[in-house]
C-alpha cells in the first residue's frame, strides 16, 4: 500500500510516502525549490517521493494531508468573529487566504495529482504530530506530549500510544488545550518581540537566553496562568496574535516589558538594552520549561509510563527538552528529527497505515536520513569544468585525508547519502571543523554562515565518547541523537571545545552511533586519532538566508560562494582551485590545533 | 514530472470538489457542542463566496462578471 502524506500551506511544506509500512521518502520543499521554509503546495517534494519509490502517481492508495483545512477555517471564523470589532481588518484577508485556496485541499490535491478525491484523506494537526513523534519511536507504549503554535484548534495535547503485539496500532488523545491559549504563540510573541522571525527564528530566542537572567520571570507569569483543571490560559490582554496578523504583543505587553527591539540592529549585550534583551528571553524559556514540565509530570502520573514521545514544534527546544529528561518522570524522551510542520508529513501518512487502514504495525529505520542521495561523480564533473583539483578517493584514504585537513584547521563541506528530513544537519549535509577554538567559531561565523555571534555552534561525537566530554544524564544519549538536547560539556574539557561550547557551558550535542551515520563515524574515530578529541563542530550546509543543500551542484555552488576550503561528495574530494586560506594562516591554525 | 492539468481544468476540479467540503463544515458547525449552530449562514455564504472567487480565478472570461458583483 503506497500512502503519501502532504505538509504544505503554512511553514516548511514537504510530503513523505509510505509503501508497505515503511518510508521510502520523505523532504522538504525548501530543499528542492531552493527558498528557506518554502510554504506552496510541494509539488517537487512530492515528484522527489514518487520517483524515489519508482511509482506513478496511479499508483497511490491514498493520499494524506496533515490537517483538516475546514476546522481550521472554523476556527479562523470563530476566532475573527469573537475578536470583532478589533479583527475587522484582518478578517477580510484571513477568508480570502482561506477560501481563495487552502480550504479546498482536496480540490487542490486532486487536481495537482491527477488522483480521484475519494483518496484525498486528512488528519487532524496534532494527530500527524502525534503519530510522527510516537510511530517513528523505537517504543512500543508511550505518553504523548505534542505543543506548537497552532493547528485547527488545538495548540497542545496529551496523550498515549500503544502498538500491540498482535501489530495492531492505538494512539488516544486524553485531552488538548485550544487556540488562543498556546506555549507556541507565547514563546513567538517573545521572538517577534525581541525582533527575530515568527515560525523560524525561535532557535535564536533560546541561544540568546543562554546570554541572560531570568529576572522577569515574574512578568512573565502575567501572560500565562495555570488553571485549577492543570491546563494554562493566556492573558489576552498582553496578545494581538488572536486579532490582526500584523502584531503579535499588544501595547500592554510593551508597558510591562519596555520598548520591542529594532530588528535591524544588532543585540550589543554590552549594553543594558541588549542585557535587557537577553533577559526577556532566558525569562521565557525558563516560563516555558516550568509549564513543560508540570504539564509532563501530571501525564506521567497519570499514564506510568517510562517513555515520552515530543512531538510540534516545541519539540526542537533542546533546553526544555532535557529538563523535561531530568524532571518529568520519563526516563526515556524521544523527540523525532523533524518534530515541526513539515515532519507531520511522514506522521500524516503513517496515521492513515497503522489507524485508518488499520495495516499492520512496523518498525522503522531510525534515522533522519530519508532524501534524496547525492552523486560523487556528479560532482566530480562539474569542479572539473572549472578547473578545481579533484581527487576520487577509496573511503579509507579519504576520511584519513579528510581528518587531516581538519586537523589543519580546514573548513570542510561534507555531503553524503541521503538527505535530512528535519531542519538539523546530521551528518549528511553537514559542514564541518575542528571544535576547539573560538577563532574558528568566529571564522565560520565571519566567512561562511554570518550568523549572530551569540548564537552557538553544535558538536557531534561517538556514541562510545561521548560522556567523557559531555555531561549526559540517562536517557540524554537518545535525545542527542537527533541533537534534540543541549547538555553541559564537562568543565575539564571546555578550553579545547570552545568553538562548540555555549556562553552557559552547555552545546546541542549530537551523540552517533555507528550504525546511523558510518562514515561520518569513521571521520571522527580518524579526527580522534590525529587530535586525540574525537569531537567536530557540525553546522549545516549552507549559507544565510538558504535552505539546506541537496544535491551535489548546490554543495559545489556554496562551496563557490564561500570560504569552505574542501569539498567532500561520496568518494569525490575537491579543493578549490586558489585555496581561500593561505599558508601561514593554515600553519598557525594547526598549531592551535595541536 | 508531474504534469498537471491546464489552469481551467484544475480550476474546475477544485471548484467540483468544494460542495462536499462545504456540506461537511455546516454538517459539523450544525452538530457542535459548542452552540455554534449561528455560525452556519455566514460560513456557507463565506464559502460560496470563495466558490466565486475559485471560478473567477479558472476560467478568466468568467472573472470580469464575477468580479463586477463586488
Amino acid at each position: 500500500m503506497n500512502i503519501l502524506g502532504i505538509s504544505a500551506h503554512y511553514h516548511d511544506s514537504a510530503a513523505a510516502l509510505i509503501a508497505d509500512g515503511v518510508p521510502v521518502c520523505a523532504v522538504q520543499e525548501e530543499r528542492l525549490s531552493r527558498h528557506k521554509g518554502d510554504a506552496g503546495f510541494p509539488l517537487l517534494a512530492i515528484e522527489t517521493c514518487l520517483q524515489q519509490a519508482g511509482i506513478e502517481r496511479e499508483a497511490l492508495d491514498a493520499v494524506v494531508f496533515y490537517e483538516r483545512p475546514m476546522l481550521k477555517f472554523d476556527r479562523v471564523l470563530t476566532c475573527t468573529l469573537r475578536a470583532f470589532p478589533e479583527s475587522w481588518r484582518t478578517f477580510p484577508k484571513a477568508m480570502k487566504n482561506l477560501l481563495g485556496e487552502k480550504a479546498w485541499m482536496r480540490g487542490i490535491i486532486s487536481s495537482h495529482l491527477g488522483v480521484p478525491a475519494r483518496k484525498v484523506l486528512f488528519t487532524e494537526h496534532h494527530q500527524s504530530h502525534a503519530a510522527t513523534a510516537f510511530l517513528t519511536a523505537p517504543t512500543r507504549r508511550a505518553a504523548i506530549m505534542t505543543a506548537d503554535a497552532v493547528g485547527e484548534w488545538a495548540t497542545f495535547s496529551v496523550g498515549e500510544g500503544e502498538r500491540g503485539s498482535n501489530g495492531t496500532t492505538k494512539i488516544r488523545r486524553f485531552r488538548e488545550i485550544r487556540f488562543p491559549h498556546s506555549l507556541g504563540m507565547l514563546y513567538s510573541t517573545f521572538t517577534a518581540y525581541l525582533g527575530f522571525k515568527v515560525n523560524e527564528d525561535e532557535y535564536k530566542v533560546m541561544g540568546l537566553a543562554g546570554y541572560g537572567q531570568p529576572t522577569l520571570v515574574e512578568q512573565v507569569r502575567k501572560l500565562i496562568r495555570r488553571t485549577p483543571d492543570g491546563a494554562f490560559a493566556l492573558d489576552l490582554d498582553y496578545f494581538e496574535f488572536h486579532t490582526t496578523a500584523e502584531r503579535s504583543y499588544s501595547l500592554r505587553f510593551v508597558e510591562l516589558f519596555g520598548p520591542p527591539r529594532n530588528p535591524y540592529e544588532p543585540i550589543d549585550l554590552d549594553t543594558a538594552e541588549g542585557q535587557r534583551f537577553a533577559d526577556c528571553a532566558a525569562s521565557v524559556q525558563r516560563v516555558l520549561e516550568d509549564t513543560l514540565v508540570d504539564l509532563a509530570q501530571t501525564l506521567h502520573q497519570e499514564t506510568g509510563l517510562t517513555d515520552l514521545c515530543l512531538g510540534g514544534g516545541v519539540a526542537l527546544n533542546g533546553v526544555a527538552n532535557v529538563r523535561l529528561l531530568a524532571e518529568s518522570g520519563f526516563e526515556r524522551i524521544f523527540v523525532p528529527p523533524a518534530p515541526g510542520d513539515a515532519g507531520c508529513a511522514i506522521g500524516a501518512a503513517l496515521y492513515c497505515d497503522r489507524i485508518h487502514f488499520g495495516n499492520p504495525d512496523r518498525d522503522l529505520p531510525d534515522h533522519p536520513f530519508w532524501g534524496p542521495s547525492v552523486d560523487g561523480s556528479e560532482l566530480a564533473r562539474i569542479a572539473q569544468e572549472d578547473g578545481h583539483h579533484i581527487e576520487k578517493l577509496s573511503e579509507n584514504v579519504l576520511i584519513d585525508q579528510i581528518a587531516g585537513d581538519l586537523a589543519a584547521g580546514r573548513i570542510v563541506g561534507w555531503m553524503e547519502g541521503a538527505l535530512e528530513f528535519g531542519p538539523r544537519a546530521l551528518g549528511h549535509r553537514s559542514i564541518l571543523t575542528a571544535p576547539h577554538t573560538t577563532k574558528m567559531r568566529d571564522r565560520l561565523n565571519r566567512e561562511i554562515k554570518y550568523r549572530e555571534p551569540f548564537r552557538p555552534f553544535a558538536p557531534v561525537v561517538p556514541v562510545e565518547a561521548a560522556e567523557r566530554y559531555f555531561d549526559i544524564p540517562p536517557g540524554g544519549t537518545r535525545l542527542a541523537r537527533f541533537m534534540s538536547g543541549v547538555f553541559p560539556v564537562r568543565p575539564e574539557w571546555k578550553p579545547q571545545l570552545q568553538a562548540i561550547t555555549h556562553v552557559d557551558g552547555t552545546a546541542r550535542v549530537q551523540v552517533l552511533e555507528p550504525g546511523m551515520a558510518p562514515r561520518l563515524h569513521a571521520l571522527l574515530e580518524a579526527y580522534g586519532r590525529r587530535t586525540g578529541i574525537p569531537v567536530l563542530l557540525n553546522t549545516s550546509f549552507n549559507l544565510a538566508g538558504e535552505p539546506i543543500v541537496n544535491r551535489a551542484v548546490e554543495g559545489y555552488s556554496t562551496f563557490l560562494r564561500s570560504k569552505i576550503d574542501i569539498l567532500v561528495a561520496g568518494g569525490t574530494r575537491v579543493t578549490k582551485r586558489t585555496s581561500a586560506m593561505d599558508k601561514t594562516e593554515a600553519g598557525r591554525m594547526k598549531e592551535e590545533v595541536a | 514530472m508531474i504534469k498537471t492539468g491546464g489552469k481551467t481544468r484544475r480550476g474546475l476540479i477544485v471548484f467540483g470538489s468544494t460542495f462536499g467540503s462545504i456540506a461537511q463544515l455546516a454538517r459539523g458547525l450544525w452538530q457542535s457542542d459548542s452552540d455554534k449552530r449561528w455560525l452556519t449562514p455566514l460560513a456557507v455564504f463565506l464559502c460560496v463566496t470563495g466558490l466565486l472567487l475559485i471560478v473567477g480565478t479558472a476560467v478568466e472570461a468568467l472573472a470580469p462578471f464575477i468580479y463586477s458583483i463586488w
